[in-house]
């Protein structure tokens, strides 16, 4: 009886340690919009008692509102950027960390086509000496994490900023109004 | 010793790499209705130099190119601006009516003869692509004798207005 409890106990928490690698970043999807997710943010609660606090982190934060009017044919033709758009902030002093990006959520009005999303990162300035991998050309987001760069481990908060493109749309996009949610994911290799 | 081992790989399970820390942001984009229309003229002025030309008309091919932008679909009509045409010489009459003169899209085989009242030119779906959103006109310019001459201008009005 006793082997099964301690089984109990080790299917129990290895189920729990392989979900804060994935069911936990889907339930950010679901629930945290918009918003940092604290556990995400500090990194204490994934330390699983290997690091302290404030050593392992990511906060995403956009530097104005993410809002684009496409009004004119240049904006139709050429697109829109909101210049340094979005600052990725983390700290990976552990290991080394890969930075990811996609699109987690994508409202669009009835008609449009909601498999290809016209929204590109482009890399504008960091503080990091080191990052390897480093996409600088626009990206264009899809709905799977694309790497944007990998940071060594290092005992230093980084800053990563970044452009927001709107990529031009065309006339064939159909009038209204498009929500999107960016996810940036860090994983520590 | 099978204990130790499972609590082994449990304690590997909790320190273990792979961590993940995720962020997001979230922003909209607003497409608005948007039509746009570009006429650039590629003719000059229409001259009558022969008897042919007052007995059966000149004819314009490209007299002129209409640019179409639209997201929603759209509908091209044209008018004249006034009633007659407006003489710019000495002695040209008055009364020369808008409906000498008629238009058809390149390619098609019919004029249309200008008035004041609005009439279709071209229409078509959202988009930029294809002929139907770039094409060029022909004028039909047919007085016959019973002007005098001299140098007319008439103002001829393109709109465009989505369906």
């Amino acid at each position: 009886m006793r082997y099964l409890y301690v089984l109990a106990l080790v299917l129990f928490t290895g189920f729990y340690t392989f979900s804060s690698g994935s069911a936990f970043r889907g339930d950010d999807d679901n629930n945290n919009k918009g918003n940092k997710k604290k556990d995400d943010d500090n990194g204490d609660d994934d330390e699983g008692g290997g690091g302290s606090s404030k050593h392992n982190y990511m906060e995403v934060s956009a530097q104005g509102p993410l809002n684009f009017a496409v009004t004119q044919p240049e904006h139709f033709e050429n697109g829109l950027t909101e210049h340094n758009a979005i600052k990725v902030h983390f700290k990976t002093r552990n290991d080394n960390a890969a930075i990811y990006a996609k699109i987690a959520d994508y409202t669009t009005p009835a008609g449009a086509d909601k498999t290809v999303v016209p929204l590109a990162l482009k890399h504008r300035q960091d503080n990091s000496g080191n990052a390897y991998g480093l996409i600088t050309t626009p990206l264009q987001l899809t709905y799977q994490d694309q790497r944007l760069f990998v940071q060594p481990k290092a005992n230093q908060a980084f800053n990563f900023f970044y452009d927001l493109q709107l990529l031009p749309p065309g006339y064939d996009y159909p009038e209204g109004q498009y929500y999107f949610t960016i996810m940036f994911t860090m994983t520590q290799q | 010793m099978r204990y130790w081992l499972l609590i082994g790989l449990l304690l590997a399970g909790l320190t273990g790499k792979g961590q993940n820390y995720t962020g997001s942001v979230q922003g909209n984009f607003i497409v608005y209705s948007m039509q746009s229309i570009t006429v650039t003229a590629l003719g000059g002025v229409i001259t009558f130099s022969s008897p042919n030309d007052y007995l059966n008309g000149v004819i314009a091919n490209k007299y002129a190119h209409i640019k179409v932008k639209s997201n929603t679909n759209w509908l091209v009509s044209f008018a004249a601006q006034s009633t007659y045409f407006t003489g710019l010489s000495r002695n040209s009459s008055t009364d020369m009516p808008a409906t000498v003169l008629s238009i058809r899209k390149n390619g098609h085989t019919n004029f249309k003869t200008l008035s004041t009242q609005g009439q279709k030119l071209e229409s078509g779906g959202k988009g930029s692509d294809g002929d139907k959103h770039d094409f060029d006109i022909d004028v039909n310019f047919n007085p016959g004798f019973n002007y005098s001459g001299g140098l007319y201008s008439i103002g001829i009005v393109y709109t465009l207005t989505r369906q």
